[in-house]
């Protein structure tokens, strides 16, 4: 072989090289892609794992069973119901939610106590670190035998959601109340005062004020949205 | 340069580019066995996110159906070893006995004057890593009448398990807890049923899985799942009907 011929054959080795970088870079390519897939498969399981997560405070809220409440929590989270004003961290939260069935944790006898969980707009953030929901709570409570059908109780959470190491948990549970009126009439008649004695701690202090100064239904109010409007962005 | 120095550089240019060239075969093919495994853990992902989805319009849908009193579409949405277990009915085994259960509710399809409102609500949904069988824990509400003479509240949780047979999700058994269910003059604190018996009409063929008294005796339904950030295992039970 010519030592001319040996040089032009090892020339197209070069060639072959350009080829394989291509694939390379088509490779690279599909992996950034397959990438941001994963990334919007992960915040759509967010939102699962929230749905989950929030509607289980629900079930657990009905049953009385704080401990597993005071669970879903971020250790700094915060807790406000109606006109409870706010409770700061997992220890004043448990303090707030054991004064509601008097120092007791579990289901009561005679006590009906559900709180339903409806109609989430959950928004991840981008980082997927944090999420914001609005949800729809309806109430029906009651002591049975005490002479009245019970209670409806109507109003909106504007939460908030932080992951800790893979787990999302409650970092904000705010509720507003629209109303909290008796089962005979419903809401015919609506007082803050019965919203007040549904909401607050019973001989508990918050740890601050209510974030907002609002009168429930009937007097308007608009809980504030955590996102702008979803088709025109207003 | 020299014919030697020539032939040394280009000895060396062909060794450079050959071993260059079969590493770069090794680092692609190894690269291409990265991505493939990143997309089909990408594929298991979406397709447990389309379970999930699943599974709460099949609960959904179960609901909807009710509400028409559809009892042939409602027993099409059981597995053919599907259970049924409704209040303190009984356990019904296998799909031709949902059927019956079913039927036994009332004829097929709405009739004037009867409103048999069942919604089913708050979805806890949790499909199982290999993506075949999953469970849900929801709430049922229910608004019953029959026109100028009986109007009810009803309120329970279900704790449902459902299985995907080619590729179809199922109800494997279906489970409703008796909350309340009372009447709408009186409203859940003045008045509130004991546990529905069984159908003298239609007897079951096994007694319910757990025993218990509704509101307004304290139970909490056993929840298919452990508490979801620390894993707390108060109140988790998966009871199952005793065997058929």
């Amino acid at each position: 072989m010519s030592l001319r011929l040996v040089v032009a054959t090892l020339l197209f080795a070069p060639c072959s090289v350009l080829q394989a970088q291509d694939l390379a870079a088509r490779v690279a390519a599909a992996q950034g892609r397959l990438a941001a897939i994963e990334q919007r498969a992960e915040r759509v399981a967010d939102v699962n794992e929230i749905e989950n997560l929030q509607r289980s405070y629900g079930y657990y809220v009905d049953k009385m069973l704080w401990e597993h409440v005071v669970d879903l929590f971020s250790d700094d989270a915060t807790m406000e119901i109606g006109l409870s004003g706010v409770y700061v961290g997992k220890d004043n939260i448990r303090r707030y939610l054991y004064s509601l069935s008097n120092g007791g944790e579990g289901p009561l006898e005679g006590v009906l106590y559900d709180h339903f969980q409806l109609q989430p707009i959950v928004t991840v953030a981008d980082d997927g670190e944090t999420a914001k929901g609005r949800w729809r709570a309806l109430l029906m409570t009651g002591t049975y035998g005490s002479g009245s059908g019970g209670n409806w109780g109507e109003g909106p959470y504007e939460n908030e959601y932080v992951q800790e190491e893979g787990v999302w948990k409650i970092s904000k549970l705010h509720w507003y109340a629209t109303y909290y009126v008796p089962y005979e009439g419903g809401w015919l008649n609506s007082s803050a005062d019965a919203v007040r004695a549904y909401s607050e701690g019973r001989g508990v202090t918050a740890d601050q004020p209510p974030s907002e100064q609002y009168s429930p239904y009937p007097a308007a109010f608009v809980p504030p949205f955590h996102y702008p409007n979803p088709v025109s962005g207003q | 340069m020299s014919r030697f120095a020539l032939l040394a550089f280009v000895v060396g240019l062909g060794a450079l580019s050959g071993c260059s060239k079969q590493s770069t075969d090794t680092e692609l093919a190894a690269s291409i066995a990265a991505l493939e495994q990143a997309v089909a853990e990408a594929e298991r992902e979406v397709e447990r996110l389309k379970d999930f989805d699943a599974i709460e319009n099949l609960s959904s849908v179960y609901g909807h159906y009710v509400d028409e009193s559809m009892q042939d579409d409602i027993a099409d949405l059981f597995a053919a070893d599907g259970i049924v277990e409704i209040l303190g009915r009984g356990v019904f085994y296998g799909q031709d006995r949902v059927r019956q259960y079913m039927h036994n509710l009332g004829p097929v399809g709405q009739q004037d004057g009867r409103l048999f409102n069942h919604m089913h609500l708050q979805p806890v949904i949790h499909v199982a890593e290999d993506g075949q069988t999953a469970s849900a824990r929801s709430r049922l509400f229910v608004m019953f009448g029959i026109v100028n003479a009986n109007a009810q509240w009803g309120s329970g949780i279900y704790e449902n398990e459902f299985v995907k047979q080619d590729g179809v999700w199922k109800l494997r058994y279906l489970h409703g807890y008796q909350t309340f269910y009372t009447n709408y003059e009186d409203g859940w604190a003045k008045r509130s049923s004991a546990i529905f018996a069984p159908y003298e009409r239609l007897p079951p063929d096994g007694p319910q899985s757990v025993p218990y008294d509704p509101y307004p005796a304290a139970f909490v339904p056993p929840f298919h799942y452990p508490n979801p950030v620390t894993g707390r295992m108060d109140h988790y039970g998966r009871p199952q009907p005793p065997p058929e």
